[in-house]
């Protein structure tokens, strides 16, 4: 090639220059090279999410609108079993409130766990066909859900600024407490969710063992009862999973009498943080040839 | 000069039969069974797809990658894809890649046309960017623009493959590797996809081509390579690699008769084809036949089970591959039942003198293969002079028809 042809083919691939090897081996081991491929690939998300999107509410009839809908006909439920019915106690914030709360925290992560331990399967077939970093198809369904999950906080807001005006209720909302509570519930069930899909690729019944035990974790949190209306010894159970801390950050974060236990965040916030490294770890192995395996 | 593709001693083995992850319980009986007994998985339940496989491929190249159904091409072309990695060896390369082994991958039908497009096109591996400079050209290309904006599930399944290939066709990588997608599409559009794989590597870009169509192969490759059994076997130009894959026998199949282990890739099981061969009058097997002698085959099938609603055709390719003639049920006139599961008949089409070989398929009304054997038959076609031609008995000759009854080879 001379260098007139070698000048005019870098002009016009601007990234795709000739230094850029790949390496295909056996070695399944994930690399922090791995990683940074995902920045050639933020277009790709970007799509995927917005296929996520409109695939789920087009020609639906109240749209977006649906995203508010369930977390306040699951409040409307609650409320009236749990607190007009069963009689159950809820004294720090006003009841309505605490279930809202604790039900978009448990829809996010309940959601980002069972889709994204889905995402080898579902798209076995697009991953049989093309290579993109796997990496990406998790993650766009995260991107989705905390679409959801933010147009849900937006309701949450104005529920709160009502209460505050008719109720009287000390609302401060704390942007750091939710920030740090909407992540850690991302980290914790994108990382189990990840674990979930490696090993559902090798063990088909692991998925259905699995989502069963994260779906009991609902009732060790504090989603429908609060901790202080709990014996002691039920307590400390509830205290040991990572998401009781997270539910009552949150709540803290918008009800500024509210408590929550900052030992028992750091201590599930750490937890959170090794399951979803190894979540990454493992996928990262296990994407190299999932294709074979689905 | 430096290789842009440089694959080295590649191999990639399938475990078959149950690949003992049905469930957990199993495996974990398995792996007890395996700790007794070191050769528990023995060396008959691996399959090699790709067996210790090496090659460079250099820029500009054009290189088909040819080979009978199951040879492992597929597979090759997957492990370049990155889509899985090789069990052993490694595979360099050189610059940004695209693999087209589908067309439209990841479309969905609730998106419109445009969103499909930049959809598809961050799959393949594009940018926003590079996508936005390119709009005009590929909606211009595909020929869709009036249904730009309508979701694609509305479209004609010609009009989804249009739009798929367009996008794929303004791919701008180093190396492109693409399966087989030109077997969709009219045939007017091929041609457009093939002028357009043409111009892509006469910028000096490297693509890599899977096709059956040994047409387009011999159109648009430079070089060939050819894989049997997972083995590459020839790397020469694609003149010489399409000849010897043409002039091979296709795995185990001597004469028409087909081996009873023989893997079929694209059949169904519930009627295998055993035998075609041509025959002269008193069924003797031939090879040589005089021009315009009949050509009558003989047809033996393996019925599993009691399918009674099957078809017939025979492909004939002359020996630079391009398929003469298509004999379905319209030009194929049955003689006799030999036995339940032999059948004698017609092919009722006359071909020039030359070599040929020939494809042969069972299907049912639906389109349903139930078998189907490439490169099942060669046979010579001889010229004769008028007097032995007059003297030949049993042919039936009308003048009418004598014109549209022979078919010419091209060139």
């Amino acid at each position: 090639m001379n260098l007139e042809e070698t000048s005019l083919r870098v002009s016009g691939t601007i990234t795709n220059n000739m230094t850029n090897v790949t390496k295909i081996t056996s070695s399944k081991r994930f690399l922090f090279r791995d990683l940074l491929e995902l920045r050639d690939y933020k277009d790709l998300l970007y799509h995927m999410f917005r296929r996520e999107v409109i695939a789920t509410y087009k020609q639906s009839i109240f749209g977006v609108l649906w995203f508010i809908a369930q977390p306040l006909s699951l409040t409307l439920v609650y409320y009236f079993i749990f607190t007009e019915i069963a009689d159950l106690k809820i004294t720090k914030m006003p009841p309505a409130l605490f279930y809202l709360t604790g039900v978009v925290a448990w829809s996010t992560f309940q959601e980002i766990y069972s889709n994204t331990s889905a995402c080898i399967v579902n798209n076995a077939h697009l991953f049989s066909k093309v290579y993109f970093p796997r990496l990406i198809a998790p993650l766009s369904v995260v991107s989705t859900v905390l679409l959801k999950t933010l147009i849900q906080f937006l309701g949450i807001l104005i529920f709160s600024a009502y209460a505050n005006y008719s109720m009287g209720i000390d609302v401060f909302i704390n942007p750091i407490y939710l920030f740090l509570s909407v992540l850690m519930i991302v980290l914790l069930s994108f990382g189990l969710g990840l674990l979930t899909a490696s090993l559902s690729v090798v063990y088909k019944d692991l998925k259905f063992i699995l989502s069963y035990a994260v779906g009991l974790l609902m009732y060790v949190s504090p989603v429908m009862y609060s901790i202080e209306a709990l014996d002691k010894k039920y307590a400390i159970l509830i205290k040991y999973n990572p998401l009781t801390s997270f539910i009552e950050i949150l709540r803290s974060g918008i009800v500024n009498s509210y408590s929550f236990d900052q030992g028992d965040f750091i201590r599930s916030s750490v937890v959170t943080c090794i399951v979803f490294v190894l979540g990454i770890l493992v996928f990262g192995k296990v994407e190299k040839d999932c294709v074979d395996r689905v | 000069m430096e290789p842009v593709i440089s694959v080295k001693n590649v191999t990639k083995e399938y475990r078959l039969g149950a690949l003992s992850t049905g469930a957990f319980i199993t495996d974990v009986i398995d792996m007890g069974k395996s700790l007794l007994n070191r050769d528990f998985h023995s060396e008959k339940e691996i399959l090699k797809a790709v067996n210790n496989v090496s090659f460079d491929v250099f820029d500009g190249d054009i290189l088909g990658v040819v080979g009978g159904n199951g040879a492992g091409k597929s597979t090759l072309l997957k492990l370049l894809s990155r889509i899985t990695i090789p069990t052993k060896g490694e595979i360099e390369i050189k610059g940004k890649m695209s693999s087209l082994l589908e067309v439209g991958t990841g479309f969905h039908p609730e998106l419109t046309g445009r969103e499909n497009i930049y959809l598809n096109g961050t799959i393949l591996g594009m940018s926003k960017f590079e996508i936005d400079s390119k709009l005009d050209q590929i909606i211009e290309f595909s020929g869709v623009e009036k249904f730009l904006d309508t979701p694609v599930k509305r479209y004609s399944s010609g009009m989804v493959v249009r739009l798929g290939f367009s996008v794929a066709a303004f791919l701008e990588p180093d190396i492109l590797v693409v399966d087989e997608v030109l077997a969709v599409g009219d045939s007017a559009f091929q041609e457009k996809c093939l002028g357009r794989l043409k111009d892509i590597s006469s910028k000096g870009q490297v693509v890599l081509f899977v096709s059956h169509n040994l047409q387009s192969l011999k159109k648009l490759c430079t070089r060939g390579i050819l894989i049997q059994n997972g083995k590459l076997v020839l790397d020469s130009t694609i003149e010489n690699v399409l000849e010897s894959y043409v002039s091979k026998t296709q795995v185990g199949i001597e004469n028409g008769i087909i081996p009873k282990e023989m893997k079929r890739a694209l059949a169904s099981g519930e009627i295998l084809i055993r035998r075609f061969q041509l025959v002269d009058r008193s069924i003797n097997v031939i090879n040589q036949l005089y021009f315009r002698q009949p050509l009558r085959c003989i047809l033996d099938v393996d019925r599993s089970s009691n399918v009674t609603d099957v078809y017939f055709t025979a492909l004939i390719f002359n020996k630079d591959g391009d398929k003469i003639a298509h004999c379905d049920k319209e030009i194929t006139s049955f003689v006799k039942l030999i036995k339940d599961e032999s059948f004698l008949f017609d092919l009722n089409i006359t071909l020039t003198p030359g070599s040929y070989y020939v494809d042969v398929t069972l299907y049912n009304e639906a389109g349903g293969q139930y078998d189907y054997i490439q490169n099942c038959y060669q046979f010579e076609v001889m010229n004769i002079s008028f007097e032995n031609f007059s003297t030949y008995s049993g042919a039936k000759i009308s003048g009418t028809s004598y014109s549209e009854m022979i078919v010419e080879t091209k060139g």
